[in-house]
């Protein structure tokens, strides 16, 4: 009846938010290639409920939402426990200001767990309050501050001993080698 | 480290050059449709549905589900019995549903037209099964809780299984019209659903927020219905309202006990499927896939299977006699809409009868 109207409008806004997408389920799962099969699947279910989304004041929160849950419930699958690309695609050669505090930024995110990594990525990445992380999370706003003290403690514990390993990064090393000849020996 | 020092960090990262994007609008629209189809044929209407939106708005306190066991706290409606066959009709797209589908769509044909535009209408015919032919269907496909096939005859499933083959729903026609939207453009779309200053705020069933009121669409809507929020209430809160009874239906543990029957003579024909609306879902999903000969045969070998095994367990006729159950405790706040809906149907098929209009042939 009105699917013409329906899939401009439809791809006009996916369109519009495709980039932003696809940053947050990169920030999520730490690799481009997983960040768009997530997109897909998050705008398909978008599609299927369009009729509902469009009406929505945010529609983009409404994605979000599906990007998010989508991610967390595969990270529960045994799927992906089983195969995981983390970390070891080549892909972050574009030059960035301070690229190194990122880049351990980056490992340090991955190793938080998925809920903890979606609660900073809500919070910090797309600004949203603890009330509508909650929400988006299908959890109590309580449950969002501990997480996110949670996850940044953990941040903050990685990115310190990244940054004290780097300045003594000698030391460290010697350190780990005697450590390590101290259990051989 | 700072809550702005891991702002401007995660920003850094999300900035960084990744690949460029391999997401396919176009496979998100086909798939999302397939889906919707399936939704709209009845099994949805048990599943996502019932699952992302009476959930949804159930859980946020917006549509009281009434259907299911009635309870102390919540006050429920008996139903009448017009207003109970609006809900568990099963057997296809009613007459009175195809008449406005068909008003509807012959009005925006004819506005378009007026405005130097082609429009492909999209016509229903009485007692299709509840999938719609292309397009984005109105109201009148309750279907059966959790059986998407059950408005299939044994002689369709004969000659086509469940008509899952490419072309069964009109993809053609609904490529035409798509082509010709993209070569009309913008222009096409607000003369179809009017500009973004067309849209009215509507708040129902918990949701707020704006729809498409003016253009082509909006006449006919206005025309049919009164207004565009009625016509949202006549459609979209005919899909609540039945996802609410059938969510109660496919919850009931009668439901289940029919449904293990069904599998196990399933099982015993050389089919494995938890129930038929999982058949549905694979069956669909591989055929969607690649359609060949062998699969076709496949197609129509299940069906068959299936009719066989539904009529054995008397499938259909329990999950309606369940249907029929549970629609007697309608919570009264869905039983004022319900009200409202038939009122509203009524009025819109008062309206189409006075348009006089040639469809073209069954397909």
């Amino acid at each position: 009846m009105l699917k013409a109207g329906r899939d401009a409008e439809f791809t006009e806004f996916v369109a519009a938010r495709m980039a932003a997408l696809r940053r947050v389920a990169y920030l999520l799962c730490q690799d481009w290639h997983r960040a768009d099969d997530l997109v897909q699947v998050a705008i398909t279910r978008l599609y299927a409920n369009w009729h509902r989304a469009s009406v929505m004041d945010h529609a983009e929160a409404y994605v979000r939402t599906i990007l998010v849950r989508e991610y967390i419930s595969e990270r529960r699958s045994g799927w992906a426990r089983r195969v995981s690309l983390d970390g070891g695609m080549p892909e972050r050669a574009g030059a960035q200001p301070d690229r190194d505090i990122a880049l351990d930024m980056q490992a340090a995110l991955a190793g938080l767990p998925p809920r903890q990594r979606a609660t900073i990525v809500l919070r910090f990445y797309c600004d949203l309050t603890v009330d509508q992380v909650a929400e988006v999370l299908g959890c109590t706003p309580g449950t969002v501050k501990s997480q996110t003290a949670k996850g940044l403690g953990a941040l903050r514990l990685a990115l310190e001993f990244e940054s004290n390993g780097s300045a003594t990064g000698g030391q460290r090393s010697a350190s780990a080698l005697s450590g390590k000849e101290r259990g051989h020996g | 480290m700072d809550e702005n020092t891991v702002r401007s960090l995660l920003i850094q990262i999300a900035d960084s050059s990744g690949p460029p994007s391999s997401v396919d609008v176009g496979k998100a629209r086909r798939v999302g449709l397939r889906t919707l189809l399936l939704r709209r044929i009845g099994a949805p209407a048990a599943s996502l549905s019932a699952l992302v939106m009476v959930a949804g708005l159930v859980a946020s306190g917006a549509v009281p589900l009434g259907a299911g066991p009635p309870s102390r706290v919540q006050a429920t409606a008996r139903l009448t019995a017009s207003e109970i066959a609006v809900l568990t009709n099963t057997g296809g797209v009613p007459r009175a549903t195809a008449t406005i589908g068909n008003a509807f769509e012959v009005l925006v044909q004819r506005c378009m037209k007026s405005k130097g535009f082609k429009y492909y209408p999209s016509f229903t015919f009485p007692g299709q099964p509840g999938y719609p032919a292309r397009g984005y269907p109105g109201p009148g496909y309750p279907g059966l809780a959790g059986v998407p096939q059950a408005t299939i005859g044994l002689a369709a499933r004969k000659a086509n299984g469940y008509g899952f083959h490419p072309g069964g729903s009109g993809g053609n026609t609904r490529s035409k019209e798509e082509k010709y939207a993209d070569r009309a453009g913008k222009k096409y779309v607000v003369a179809l659903n009017g500009g973004p200053n067309e849209r009215v705020k509507i708040a129902m069933f918990g949701m707020r927020g704006s729809i498409w009121a003016g253009g082509c669409a909006g006449v006919a809507k206005r025309r049919l219905y009164g207004s565009a929020s009625n016509y949202f209430l006549a459609t979209t809160g005919h899909d609540v309202l039945t996802a609410a009874l059938l969510n109660a239906v496919t919850t009931d543990p009668a439901f289940a006990t029919v449904v293990s029957k069904w599998s196990s003579c399933m099982a015993s024909r050389g089919f494995t499927y938890n129930s038929p609306e999982d058949l549905w879902n694979k069956l669909a999903g591989r055929l969607d896939r690649s359609y060949t000969p062998p699969l076709r045969k496949l197609e129509i070998k299940v069906s068959l299977a299936d009719y066989k095994c539904a009529t054995t367990v008397k499938l259909l006729s329990t999950v309606h006699a369940l249907q029929t159950r549970h629609a007697k405790y309608f919570s009264k706040s869905l039983a004022g809409s319900l009200a409202k809906l038939t009122h509203l149907e009524a009025r819109a098929l008062r309206i189409a009868r006075t348009l006089h209009f040639h469809l073209p042939g069954k397909p």
